[in-house]
């Protein structure tokens, strides 16, 4: 069912953009959107898969069915990151293939397919994988309206990280910092009547997306010991 | 088979369910356990199967913590909730489904309990009525095989003759090898099914007594004069006093599960007094 609801949207959406755009879409717009998209459905797949749980009925048949809390927390893992990610991979190439052949384009317009072996693609299945992470934890630790209450969770918590990481940013540096620092971003303050706008070259991308992949794993961790711990 | 110990359980600090809570349970019997509503029934059911977990104190089968929730502790527990969820698939969808994680599970059996319960096998289990779709969970649980069979309040929905059908299941399944605990607070319903009572009161386990001990101990009866005999507790009813006196003349009485219940949850302490002397209360 979600695959269907997954196949609709790409094609009903991508059928819009066919009809509003009169030249086949770039590479780059195709992308786009694939990253958009993947990261909207796979985060708001993600916080179904452990809904059972929070059902009181349910949750006792899934919590005394005779498997390892880690078995089920692969399933769930398994069928919201593996197999989402082929599958909606899939879905998506098939509509995209699908609607550029089925519109009529002029003899000089030639569509050109994107391809997912690019250079940032690393960059995006990391962040896929954190927000993957934070998704999972929020649907087994919360008992209902999952996609919602963690997504105000998680803005919640990157406002707060940030406050906390302008709040060191001028601990560490003795001056007052103006906006808010997100982590790893600029740093910006006045010294005198001049503004400075500082960005660290030292920490090179890979360490960034590492610390990311390395709270990702963390928080996957967390959600198996939360799932563990479930009580009904 | 089934240790709790030292139990301590509350949903809110300062508000116990539960207080050093202590139970022993051995195969080869059918415990009632019985409680007034909100005296704690379903959570002790959910600590002993590692739904719920102690505040303090641990709950134990086969020497097993039950909040491990091992796969093997699952496997020789089957939980039957008061409020059972279906999916929407037919009984013989649901056993393909469920029934390879019980290594005992005898599909046959599974079938003739069906049949035995008045449940059509062919039949979506979400389609049907509350009483049925507990009537398959019941087949289901005891098709199992699994040593420890638990069920909260399985009478509640089941029209009357659904609970003849499930008492004489419930005591044909009955071996050595299995306990069986229902909860209830319906005590009638299980009156001539369970071979040893427990009774939860004021936090703990106030009866844990065979129905032998019971009638060895106590006297129940009608009576319409009670002077000169040791009445622990009594009721006025239109035919005399409902009474229940301990028992010194070694007369044989049917037990009032009632009456029993009554007499323990009033508030006297009578009652598990007697039991305790001579070490009725197990």
């Amino acid at each position: 069912m979600s695959i269907a609801v997954l196949a609709g949207v790409i094609l009903l959406g991508g059928a819009f953009l066919f009809f509003v755009i009169p030249e086949p879409p770039d590479p780059g717009l195709q992308t786009a959107i694939f990253v958009i998209l993947m990261l909207i459905a796979g985060t708001i797949f993600t916080s179904t898969v452990f809904s059972d749980f929070g059902d009181k009925k349910k949750a006792m048949a899934a919590l005394t069915l005779p498997a390892t809390a880690f078995e089920k927390f692969l399933v769930g893992w398994l069928y919201s990151y593996l197999i989402f990610l082929l599958i909606y991979t899939a879905v998506f190439y098939l509509g995209l293939i699908g609607l550029a052949n089925a519109k009529h384009w002029e003899p000089n317009q030639h569509f050109v397919l994107f391809s997912i072996q690019q250079r940032g693609f690393y960059t995006v299945l990391t962040i896929y994988s954190l927000l993957h992470a934070i998704a999972l934890f929020g649907a087994i630790f919360f008992n209902k309206l999952h996609f919602i209450k963690t997504g105000f969770a998680f803005f919640i918590g990157y406002v707060v990280l940030m406050i906390f990481n302008t709040v060191f940013l001028k601990a560490i540096i003795g001056l007052d910092v103006i906006k808010a620092a997100m982590p790893f971003g600029f740093l910006n303050f006045n010294v005198g009547d001049k503004y400075y706008s500082i960005v660290t070259k030292a920490i090179p991308p890979q360490a960034i997306l590492t610390v990311l992949c390395i709270s990702a794993v963390l928080i996957w961790v967390a959600a198996y010991f939360r799932l563990r711990e479930k009580q009904v | 088979m089934i240790q709790v110990q030292n139990l301590d359980f509350w949903y809110k600090k300062g508000r116990p369910v539960f207080k050093n809570l202590n139970l022993s349970l051995v195969p080869g019997h059918i415990y009632g356990l019985l409680g007034k509503n909100g005296s704690g029934k379903s959570t002790l059911l959910k600590c002993i199967s590692g739904l719920s977990f102690p505040a303090h104190g641990k709950c134990f089968i086969y020497g097993a913590e039950t909040s491990e929730r091992m796969v093997h502790t699952l496997a020789n527990v089957f939980f039957l909730a008061e409020e059972v969820y279906v999916p929407a698939l037919t009984p013989g969808q649901f056993l393909k489904n469920t029934a390879a994680f019980y290594p005992k599970f005898s599909i046959t059996d599974f079938y003739a309990y069906l049949k035995t319960l008045d449940v059509d096998p062919e039949q979506t289990m979400s389609n049907m009525s509350y009483g049925q779709q507990k009537k398959v969970m019941i087949a289901f649980g005891v098709a199992t095989n699994a040593s420890v069979l638990i069920m909260d309040e399985p009478t509640n929905g089941l029209d009357i003759p659904s609970k003849v059908q499930f008492r004489k299941l419930i005591a044909s399944v009955l071996n050595d090898e299995r306990c069986i605990i229902i909860s209830t607070h319906q005590v009638r319903d299980l009156d001539s099914l369970i071979d040893t009572v427990l009774i939860l009161n004021d936090h703990k386990i106030a009866v844990n007594s065979s129905v032998d001990t019971l009638t060895d101990k106590l006297l129940f009866g009608v009576f319409e004069n009670t002077s000169g005999v040791n009445v622990l507790y009594e009721e006025e009813s239109m035919r005399g006093k409902h009474a229940i006196v301990q028992n010194t003349s070694g007369k044989f009485s049917k037990m009032d599960l009632e009456l029993l219940f009554n007499a323990v949850t009033s508030g006297s302490s009578k009652v598990p007094q007697i039991l305790e002397e001579g070490g009725g209360n197990e």
